[in-house]
């Protein structure tokens, strides 16, 4: 009844997931410290309201979306904490870097246009794959706002 | 008035993702849920093993209706029956329960008890013995099983388990329950509980003692498997009846040996002997 082939799919891709998960999970978080100290001065603010050095700028909407996917262990991990509920610690990280990644793509497509600043920044959140019987698949984030370009 | 930063802050990664050990976290989960489980299927199988033998015997025999048989030779069925009938004579069965022979033609010395009340005794079997009472020991097992309910029982307790498993794995649990509804469930598949055969010996050492006065004899078949020289079919014989050894033990102390040897039936032995 017990497949042992089974199991030994199963252990491989839990392997298969920790392994490369933390591997690329790493690998993100340091790209992101990166990209947020070259962006550190492309200051992004959620306020509506402009300072009045800013009043005469331009304005132009700039956004950046990402997608990160979720790798099997995270997803068997999830699984057996919803039988018991508790924090899910193991998507938190990923909320985490994909809000972060977006913002940085918004920023780098507003240092494009020249800008000095980023205001009303807003969030939306999906997931892109999987549905509500077979938990997270991958999750997207987009961030965006409005970029502030000074005049020519 | 608003103070204006000229720049974005630096948050400490650890707030939205605290750190922990998710490899502790998923053994914890997995420890903590496998022992509940583990403990939640232990009680339902043993409540399984209770109630099973509550489920009417005419069920059972409604799941092994379709059954076929190649019945080889009438004589012979009909001496292994009336053996057969003999001992179950003696065992107080409930008339509900209706006992059916069969002989297999198969070489490998083996004999089964299944649903529906279903005794099969291979060709293989009936070589290795020498006398009827050598035979009587091994149907008087099987019917044991069957006067016991030990094959809805086990039945039982292996929907159970499936089902369990099913649940566990996210599988739908018909799959499961298909498992061990389908054939293999019926045709000699279903390994009983060490304590079930104990019991099934008992039973059948009792049978014997009644049926012919003494037990001389009862050991023969688990003596020929233990000295079995074909390697394949004796590991065969012991994978599904572990404790050879223990049983041998049992039938030494259950009391008088000595008495006089039955042989064969005469058209078994000579079904057994043709090719």
């Amino acid at each position: 009844m017990v497949m042992p082939i089974e199991l030994f799919f199963l252990l491989g891709l839990l392997v298969l997931g920790y392994v490369a998960g933390r591997f690329n999970e790493k690998r993100h978080y340091r790209s992101i410290r990166e990209g947020e100290s070259r962006f550190r001065d492309l200051l992004v603010m959620n306020g509506r309201r402009l300072p009045p050095h800013l009043l005469k700028h331009q304005a132009r909407m700039v956004s950046g979306n990402v997608v990160i996917s979720v790798d099997y262990f995270k997803v068997i991990l999830a699984a057996l904490r919803n039988l018991v509920g508790g924090r899910v610690t193991s998507y938190e990280s990923l909320i985490d870097r994909a809000r972060r990644e977006a913002v940085l793509r918004m920023q780098a497509e507003a240092r494009e246009l020249g800008a000095e600043a980023v205001f009303n920044l807003r969030y939306e959140t999906s997931r892109i794959s999987g549905d509500a019987t077979r938990g997270v698949g991958s999750m997207e984030v987009l961030a965006y706002g409005t970029a502030l370009i000074p005049p020519q | 008035m608003t103070q204006w930063p000229d720049q974005n802050p630096q948050f400490d990664d650890r707030i939205n993702n605290p750190p922990g050990s998710a490899l502790g976290e998923f053994t914890r989960l997995l420890l903590g849920l496998g022992l509940v489980t583990t403990v939640a299927a232990l009680l339902l199988i043993a409540a399984a093993g209770r109630l099973s033998p509550l489920i009417p015997f005419a069920w059972e025999a409604q799941i092994t209706r379709n059954l076929s048989f190649n019945e080889a030779d009438p004589e012979a069925l009909a001496a292994l029956e009336t053996l057969g009938r003999n001992l179950a004579a003696h065992a107080a069965m409930d008339e509900v329960i209706e006992l059916h022979f069969h002989l297999l033609d198969s070489n490998t010395p083996n004999a089964f008890a299944t649903l529906g009340g279903h005794v099969m005794v291979t060709r293989g079997l009936i070589r290795e013995v020498e006398s009827e009472n050598g035979l009587a020991m091994v149907v008087g097992h099987e019917i044991a099983h069957i006067h016991h309910r030990d094959p809805i029982r086990q039945l039982g307790r292996g929907a159970v388990l499936s089902l369990v498993w099913a649940l566990v794995t996210g599988g739908t649990g018909q799959t499961g329950l298909e498992q061990v509804l389908g054939t293999g469930g019926m045709l000699g598949m279903l390994r009983y509980s060490r304590e079930m055969e104990r019991e099934a010996d008992a039973l059948a050492l009792d049978l014997l003692q009644a049926h012919y006065g003494h037990t001389n004899g009862a050991d023969e078949f688990f003596l020929a498997m233990q000295n079995q020289l074909d390697r394949e079919a004796r590991v065969e014989f012991l994978q599904t009846h572990p404790l050879t050894e223990d049983r041998l033990t049992t039938i030494g102390a259950y009391g008088e040996q000595a008495g006089e040897l039955q042989p064969l039936p005469e058209a078994l032995a000579r079904w057994a002997e043709k090719d």
